[in-house]
């Protein structure tokens, strides 16, 4: 038999029953369209995230308390209280770490604010001039405040664009005051839009100086991290073994396992990411992935149905020259074909949902950055597997097909 | 040289632990062109028989000889081709596709041959002419009646030229006048076009339209003789 006509002959027999089929395939069409999310927005994350990492400048080194924390569990590290005013100092001093074009030491918290009736939580950072100079971003009105501000503790704010729309409206925000934790903040400068950061959403942000926030809003004396950008990029491998050794000698450590600091560069932050995304990646496709072999079987299931019901077809076929070749290929194609279909709907409803996520992603998360990033690779590996899908799960049905006698089949009610 | 040559053929069917025989040894030749009717009651073993003849089941024990060959030395394809090319079948049950048309349950066989696709569409129109439903091509077969889903399965039987037709009580189904007519067709094959045909029946009004009867009984041949007033279906049926 030629393939036309029993690709003809597959065909109609799907058509004869289509609302079976659809929901045949309505497993193949959920497995393939996650593994197309889940492949499209991973790399469309991985690719924001080194974005932002790659947008702190490869000059930029951070240096934060305690040791490099060893999983997701190991965050506590994060609080020790090791780096401080004297460490700032010492990392700063260009006997010690040579190379050492700015210094911004840097700490966070989450606190409300408000403005006469209007509040809200969030992020407010307390760090300098130089801080804003790493990131490369600068107030569109008003100014930053300056090195004498951070020594007199001056309650003055810059602050986003996001936090001046809800705290303001409309209305000016220059020179007027913010209320946090019950003490006013003259507002000296505001962001226009910039969107994300470094990971920071910089338009819902509030910049105090670092000093104020340790000691006014946090009560603290130490440092959550200390920027230091390189004069130069090929000077960021020796200025981090320089701060690691400074530190090490004013901390008494001669054990580099017992560091109570570490140290992180864009390249290690984009390796960490990269191997995170992409083992998220694979353990997500894998969830998928089952979804896909649900999916199989629910396929060879309807199949072997099929088959039963066809039985007596399947005899008259083979009464009047079938060969066992001819019914295993009708089958086979069945479900290929069957799949195929499945496929193809699943890389459409995934892209179409991929690109939805990523219009959330963008007037949602504020990540403007983010890109509708369709790999080919996934088009190609979803009809792929799908069409394999088709075939594994199919062999077995189409081989109970093939196996029928004529005339049991012939005889079969 | 016959065309069908049966030597000590027996069947028996093996369920679990009972052994049921149903053919014990049978001794026929038919010749090509014959027109033979296979009759006898139900149980006899005449549709056993029939499966054997046409390739669908095998015998036990005997040989069996198509075209003075013996069916174990064919091999699987070749059976296939066989059934395909040099027999066609008739079922009491008609077994057409549903939902399908008329021209299309024709087809069928054609899409399992070697025969050039070109010739397709003239073989089909010459098959559905030879049984008289050329005004129902386009038909699908549940818009049929009895009579008439017979006759395509004829014409799907007749499509590929065979030289033998196997038909297992195909007016099993049907009204008299229906039965009458696919008989009809059934002798203006064999006259006409010289198509050695096989009929089951266990009628004998019907099986007196054939040249030579069979009788089955038991699972051995009771009698095998030729029909001294062969009936034309068109006259024996009348009232």
């Amino acid at each position: 038999m030629k393939l036309t006509h029993t690709f003809k002959t597959a065909v109609t027999g799907l058509r004869t029953n289509k609302g079976r089929s659809l929901l045949t395939i309505l497993g193949i069409v959920i497995g393939i369209m996650s593994i197309i999310i889940v492949v499209a927005v991973g790399r469309g994350t991985e690719d924001l995230i080194l974005d932002q990492i790659r947008g702190m400048g490869s000059r930029t080194i951070s240096v934060e308390p305690g040791r490099m924390p060893e999983g997701l569990g190991d965050a506590y590290e994060i609080f020790t209280e090791s780096l401080g005013e004297k460490e700032l100092k010492a990392i700063e001093n260009k006997n010690n770490v040579r190379g050492n074009n700015k210094v911004a030491p840097f700490v966070g918290l989450m606190e409300t604010v408000s403005h006469e009736n209007e509040k809200m939580r969030t992020q407010i950072h307390g760090a300098s001039a130089l801080w804003l100079e790493i990131l490369d971003v600068y107030p569109s009105e008003g100014q930053m405040f300056e090195e004498s501000d951070i020594k007199q503790m001056s309650r003055v704010a810059v602050i986003g664009y996001e936090v001046k729309k809800e705290l303001f409206g409309e209305s000016d925000a220059l020179g007027e005051n913010i209320r946090i934790k019950g003490q006013n903040y003259k507002v000296i400068g505001v962001f226009s839009k910039i969107g994300t950061k470094m990971m920071m959403n910089m338009d819902k942000l509030i910049i105090v100086p670092y000093s104020t926030a340790q000691k006014i809003l946090m009560g603290i004396t130490h440092y959550q991290a200390i920027l230091v950008e390189a004069e130069t990029e090929e000077l960021v491998p020796k200025i981090v073994e320089d701060i690691k050794a400074t530190l090490r000698e004013m901390h008494d450590i001669t054990d580099p396992d017992k560091d109570d600091f570490h140290v992180g560069t864009m390249e290690d932050a984009m390796q960490i990411i990269g191997s995170v995304t992409s083992a998220l990646t694979i353990l997500l496709t894998l969830v998928a992935a089952i979804s896909l072999i649900v999916g199989g079987i629910g396929i060879m299931n309807i199949m072997l149905v099929s088959v039963s019901e066809r039985t007596r077809e399947i005899g008259l076929r083979k009464a009047i020259g079938a060969t066992r070749n001819d019914i295993i290929t009708q089958f086979l194609l069945e479900s290929v074909i069957l799949t195929l279909f499945g496929g193809i709907f699943g890389i459409l409803l995934g892209a179409g949902f991929t690109w939805l996520i990523g219009v959330a992603i963008r007037e949602f998360g504020g990540f403007i950055g983010w890109k509708f990033y369709f790999p080919l690779s996934a088009l190609f590996l979803g009809v792929g597997v799908a069409g394999a899908i088709g075939l594994v799960f199919g062999i077995y049905p189409a081989n109970e097909a093939a196996k029928k006698s004529p005339i049991e089949a012939l005889r079969y009610e | 040289m016959p065309i069908i040559k049966s030597k000590k053929i027996t069947k028996t069917y093996y369920t679990e632990e009972v052994e049921t025989p149903v053919l014990h040894g049978l001794d026929f030749e038919i010749n090509e062109g014959e027109f033979v009717a296979i009759m006898g009651p139900s149980g006899s073993g005449k549709s056993t028989l029939l499966h054997i003849l046409g390739f669908l089941d095998d015998q036990t024990s005997g040989t069996y000889l198509f075209n003075g060959k013996k069916i174990n030395d064919y091999t699987g394809a070749e059976i296939a081709h066989i059934r395909n090319k040099e027999m066609g079948f008739v079922f009491q049950a008609f077994n057409l596709l549903p939902r399908t048309t008329v021209y299309d349950n024709v087809k069928l066989p054609l899409v399992y041959s070697d025969y050039p696709e070109k010739q397709w569409d003239e073989m089909i129109i010459e098959a559905v002419k030879a049984v008289g439903l050329e005004h129902r091509m386009d038909f699908e077969t549940a818009q049929l009646s009895g009579g008439e889903k017979q006759r395509v399965a004829i014409a799907r039987a007749l499509v590929t030229n065979p030289r033998v037709i196997f038909a297992d009580e195909p007016t099993g189904n049907l009204d008299s006048k229906s039965g009458k007519k696919i008989i009809e067709i059934l002798q203006s094959l064999n006259k006409k076009n010289k198509h050695t045909i096989i009929l089951i029946t266990h009628e004998s009004e019907t099986a007196k339209c054939a040249e030579r009867i069979i009788h089955i009984k038991d699972g051995l041949i009771d009698s095998d003789r030729k029909v001294k007033n062969r009936k034309d279906a068109n006259h024996g049926y009348h009232k």
